[in-house]
């Protein structure tokens, strides 16, 4: 997945309780706990950070370009597999 | 209630036109989403749609992002239904592979079929229809008694 660089100030405090967490074993980096509380605000205000279904359904119409195959015959081919 | 196995399922992420029969799993599944339709699979639904879109990735038809983000959406919406309470997943047990055994050989099934079929079998009482696209559980279904649709034809018994 592409990284983009985001910056933001913060309080001693708040670098301080960062860097505890990092300490902790918790997390391997500053870049990983903002990531993580990120999410997490996403998920307490109910953000919905899924793709919508239009997004989902273009997807495989770009696949379709390649192949005429359909999901439901792939699903044979998984069960033929197992 | 309708059983929808995955083979079915999985057309609710494509359009009509690149996957035939998904308008009306599309209409189905959107109704369930509003209350309107009761489903029931069983829980191996999630693994074998994963396994889907994991092997449209092994085949290069769509990139891992392009993956991981469909993984998110149809995960998304198994929560949403299941949290409304129109999809039932039948869990998978020891005990759901040993009554599988049987199925199996009576049918000539591979395990993923015979865990929908004992699924669909489990809660036969409450099922109206049978709705999938794969004809190997399609017969077996059949010879189970189950009136079963294939989305791919139309909304009447196959």
């Amino acid at each position: 997945m592409q990284m983009v660089t985001l910056t933001a100030d913060v309080t001693e405090g708040i670098k301080e309780m960062t860097q505890k967490l990092i300490k902790s074993g918790m997390y391997k980096s500053q870049s990983e706990v903002v990531r993580d509380a990120i999410r997490q605000l996403a998920y307490r205000y109910r953000i919905d950070t899924a793709p919508s279904i239009e997004e989902v359904r273009k997807i495989f119409e770009k696949a379709g370009k390649k192949t005429k195959k359909t999901l439901s015959q792939t699903v044979r081919e998984i069960r033929d597999e197992a | 209630m309708n059983y929808i196995d995955t083979s079915s399922f999985v057309k609710y992420y494509r359009y009509e036109a690149d996957e035939k029969g998904a308008n009306k799993i599309i209409e189905l599944i959107d109704n369930a989403k509003k209350g309107k339709a009761a489903l029931i699979s069983s829980f191996l639904l999630v693994g074998e749609c994963v396994s889907v879109f994991d092997k449209w990735v092994r085949y290069k038809f769509i990139s891992s992002e392009e993956s991981n983000k469909t993984i998110k959406k149809f995960i998304r919406d198994v929560q949403e239904l299941s949290i409304i309470g129109t999809l039932t997943l039948e869990s998978v047990s020891i005990s759901t592979i040993t009554n599988c055994l049987d199925l199996i050989t009576k049918h000539h099934l591979s395990i993923n079929d015979a865990i929908h079929l004992f699924a669909a079998l489990s809660n036969k009482a409450q099922i109206d229809q049978f709705i999938c696209s794969d004809d190997n559980l399609i017969k077996a279904a059949e010879k189970e008694g189950f009136s079963v649709v294939n989305p791919e034809n139309s909304w009447r018994k196959t």
